[in-house]
C-alpha cells in the first residue's frame, strides 16, 4: 500500500505562487486599469510657474504648444503662454535700495495647461505627485530644462 | 529497491516536475509582462545634428587674455569625467563679466576687473526621442541645464544657453 504523504509547502513554493500572483495583478493593472480613479476624474488646470534669471536665448527655447515632461518622461502638460521680463538686481547702499535690470537675464512667467485630480483637498498631477504653490519643479521641453516654481494653480471651467 | 521505494521515487519526481512547471509559468508571466511593458514604452529615436551654446560664467580673466586661450576651436567637449565625447568646439567668444554696482547713487553695470564670461559653441550629434529630449551618450542636452564639462583640457561648470537642432 502506498503511503499518502501530505506535501509540505516550502518557502520556495510560496515565493513562486507570490510571483505568479504579482505578475497577474500587474498584467491586469496594465491592461484593464484596476485603479481607484479613471480618466473621468481628471480635471484641467492652468499652472503659472516662474523661471528666474534665465538667459534670454534659453527662454526662446520655450514656445506655446510645447509639451513639458517630468524627469521620468511622463507628460506633465503643455505651454500655453510665455512672458519674459528683465531680471531685476537689487542692491543696498547707505540704507538705500537700488534696482537695475539685467541686460542678459530674464524672469519668465510660463502658463502650463495640465491635468490633475483632487484628493484629500490636494491637487495631484497625473504621476501622483502633489502640486503645491511655492513648489519647485524640474520640467523638460524637447530642447530645454526648466527649473521653475509654481506661482498659482487655477482649475479651468469645464466645457 | 522495493516497491515502496519506487513509489516514493515516483512521487518525488512528480513533485519536482510540478515545481518546474510552476517556475516556468511564473517566469513566463513575469517576462511577458515586463517585455510587453517595455515594448509599448519605446518611442522612435532619431539621430540629429545639434549646435549648442554653452556659457562659462566668471572665468578668471588672467587665463583668457592674449592669443593663447585655454579653449580653442577644434577642441573636444567632454563630460566631467571624460568618458563621453560630446562634440567639437566651433567658436570661443570671450565677453566681459558684468556686475551690478552703485556709483554716485546710480545703479549701473560695470565690467569686472578679474572675471570674464566665455561663450562656446559646440557641434554635436545627438539622439532625439519623444519624451526624452536630446541625448549625447547618456547625457541630456537641454537649454537651461548646467553641469561640469571638459572644454578641451579646461574643466569648468557650463550653462547650456541655447540648443539648435538642424532641420
Amino acid at each position: 500500500m502506498t503511503e499518502t504523504k501530505r506535501k509540505k509547502w516550502t518557502a520556495a513554493d510560496l515565493f513562486l505562487i507570490l510571483l505568479a500572483v504579482l505578475s497577474l495583478v500587474g498584467f491586469l493593472v496594465r491592461f484593464w486599469g484596476i485603479r481607484r480613479h479613471g480618466e473621468g476624474d481628471l480635471r484641467d488646470y492652468t499652472l503659472t510657474v516662474l523661471w528666474k534669471s534665465v538667459d534670454a536665448r534659453t527662454v526662446d527655447a520655450i514656445a506655446e504648444g510645447d509639451p513639458l515632461y517630468t524627469a521620468s518622461g511622463e507628460l506633465f502638460g503643455y505651454v500655453i503662454s510665455v512672458q519674459g521680463q528683465s531680471t531685476e538686481v537689487e542692491m543696498r547702499q547707505d540704507g538705500e535700495v537700488h534696482r537695475i535690470a539685467s541686460p542678459t537675464r530674464l524672469d519668465a512667467r510660463i502658463g502650463i495647461a495640465a491635468k490633475g485630480r483632487e484628493a484629500d483637498g490636494q491637487i495631484l498631477s497625473t504621476d501622483g505627485g502633489a502640486l503645491l504653490i511655492g513648489q519647485t519643479l524640474t520640467l523638460y521641453s524637447p530642447t530645454a530644462e526648466l527649473h521653475v516654481r509654481i506661482a498659482s494653480i487655477d482649475q479651468n471651467a469645464p466645457l | 529497491m522495493n516497491k515502496m521505494d519506487f513509489a516514493r521515487e515516483r512521487e518525488r519526481s512528480r513533485v519536482r516536475r510540478w515545481d518546474w512547471v510552476a517556475v516556468a509559468v511564473a517566469l513566463l508571466l513575469f517576462l511577458g509582462s515586463a517585455g510587453f511593458y517595455l515594448y509599448t514604452k519605446r518611442a522612435p529615436v532619431e539621430e540629429v545634428n545639434v549646435t549648442c551654446t554653452l556659457l562659462i560664467l566668471e572665468a578668471e580673466r588672467d587665463l583668457w587674455e592674449g592669443d593663447d586661450l585655454p579653449v580653442r576651436a577644434g577642441d573636444l567637449l567632454r563630460c566631467q569625467n571624460g568618458t563621453v565625447e560630446m562634440g567639437e568646439i566651433e567658436t570661443v567668444t570671450v565677453k566681459p563679466h558684468l556686475y551690478a554696482t552703485v556709483l554716485d547713487g546710480t545703479p549701473s553695470w560695470e565690467e569686472h576687473p578679474h572675471f570674464v564670461d566665455v561663450e562656446v559653441t559646440v557641434r554635436m550629434q545627438a539622439r532625439e526621442k519623444a519624451g526624452d529630449g536630446l541625448r549625447v551618450g547618456d547625457l541630456r542636452i537641454a537649454a537651461g541645464s548646467t553641469g561640469e564639462y571638459r572644454f578641451g583640457r579646461y574643466l569648468s561648470r557650463g550653462e547650456v544657453l541655447e540648443v539648435r537642432v538642424e532641420v
